[in-house]
């Protein structure tokens, strides 16, 4: 579990406590209502916070932007992230795990192309399937789900499932509100520079009347 | 060792394959020294031009580049996996001296066919250099604290000193008394007790402002969300 204690950030965040259970957990917000700040604090890419953040520890977060050349070649990210990750996997097991989600074509196809001959979306999809690969107690995504097409979510949904049924974690922001088919999912919102738990958003909704 | 190694491919590969920077750490000095031939009568001429790739490598590769990876937030996920900015660091520095060894031997093949130095002593020194410089790269690492100046406005400052710097390298005037390149184009020529011991102190001090920067070295962008 991820607790968070009075946590505030420049004038962003403030004074927040909430805590996210192993699951599916996803905040919402408007666009520029803070979230990114939200996890980059969560991740620990932001340190001068106050509060406490406990449960944190073991992550991976995949922010919107990342560090790869365009003409370099797919395998060569791949490459990169396996071997940062420590290597305790080999290429064998990559692939298993890449067959398993319906991918090996995608991937047999673009193993060899520059990253920029793939679209934004594919792109997407590539750094997404593969920083799930990674073993983690938590997986953080800041809006995995923007500017993907239908069946682009179809996957990444299936990706997310697979991550729960594994008892990991799974906490991610968007600006739309998303309905999961075959999957429990906690849904917070951050608004007001706050975090609001399911809970809290029914009792403000009842104090509202 | 496998950050290092990680980041190390992944730089060497985006050098090689984007080779502009590459062109211009070996383009810019091999065009200087067939402006200034006449001049070249030995090996050790060569120091300035190694100077100029030195400057290239270290200011432009290591503490620029890191300013620029900060200021678009692209370091987040994989500081994420692993939030050692020292190994990165290191493997930055390690793609540069790579990145320089590879022009020295390209303006030193050069200069071996046109004018009377030695390859081999040119290689020697020169690669000597690379390794006595290093304390500019972690100097470069400060630029990384100058949090509210941007990449644009620093690689623009930065390459005003340097073009500055270069035009003046060749001929006596005042302002080489604090051009960059004639103190590094000198670090081969140190003689006696008191320059060693002013290169000793100026290295410490390199070093230790360096790696203070890199501990404080925050990945998340304040110039851009």
């Amino acid at each position: 579990m991820i607790t968070i204690q009075n946590l505030s950030y420049a004038s962003m965040i403030e004074n927040t406590n909430v805590s996210f259970q192993i699951g599916l957990n996803y905040i919402y917000g408007k666009n520029g209502s803070g979230k990114s700040t939200f996890l980059d604090c969560l991740s620990g890419i932001i340190h001068n916070y106050s509060g406490t953040i406990t449960g944190n520890d073991d992550l991976i977060y995949m922010n919107q932007n990342l560090y790869f050349s365009m003409k370099l070649k797919v395998k060569d990210y791949v490459q990169f992230v396996l071997t940062l990750d420590r290597v305790k996997h080999t290429y064998n097991d990559y692939f298993a795990y890449i067959e398993s989600i319906g991918l090996k074509t995608f991937l047999d196809e673009a193993w060899n192309s520059e990253v920029s001959m793939l679209s934004g979306g594919e792109r997407r999809k590539l750094f997404f399937v593969t920083m799930c690969y990674l073993d983690r107690e938590w997986y953080v995504f800041d809006e995995p789900f923007a500017g993907v097409d239908d069946e682009g979510k179809q996957l990444l949904t299936t990706i997310l499932e697979r991550l729960v049924d594994s008892k990991k974690g799974v906490l991610f922001t968007s600006h739309e509100r998303i309905q999961f088919e075959n999957m429990n999912s906690t849904m917070y919102t951050l608004e007001n520079k706050q975090i609001y738990a399911p809970f809290e958003q029914k009792q403000t909704a009842i104090s509202n009347h | 060792m496998n950050v290092i190694q990680a980041y190390y491919i992944l730089n060497m590969k985006i050098l090689l394959k984007e080779k502009l920077p590459l062109l211009w750490s070996t383009a810019l000095p091999v065009i200087f020294l067939f402006i200034n031939g006449q001049y070249v009568q030995d090996t050790m001429f060569l120091n300035y031009f190694w100077a100029i790739i030195i400057f290239a490598c270290y200011i432009f590769g290591v503490g620029l580049q890191a300013v620029r990876l900060r200021e678009a937030g692209l370091l987040k996920t994989y500081f994420s996996m692993n939030p050692s900015r020292m190994l990165f660091f290191i493997s930055l520095v390690l793609t540069q001296m790579t990145s320089a060894f590879i022009s020295m031997v390209i303006l030193n093949s050069i200069a071996a066919l046109f004018f009377p130095v030695s390859f081999v002593e040119a290689m020697l020194y020169s690669t000597l250099l690379i390794f006595l410089a290093l304390p500019v790269a972690f100097l470069s690492a400060n630029l990384t604290m100058l949090h509210k100046s941007s990449y644009q406005t620093l690689s623009t400052v930065i390459a005003i000193i340097f073009f500055i710097s270069l035009f003046t390298l060749t001929f006596e005037h005042m302002i080489n008394y604090v051009n960059p390149l004639v103190y590094l184009s000198q670090i081969l020529f140190m003689q006696g007790a008191f320059e060693y011991l002013v290169y000793v102190i100026g290295s410490a001090l390199c070093i230790i402002t360096g790696v203070y920067s890199l501990r404080n070295y925050r990945v998340n962008s304040i110039m851009r969300r």
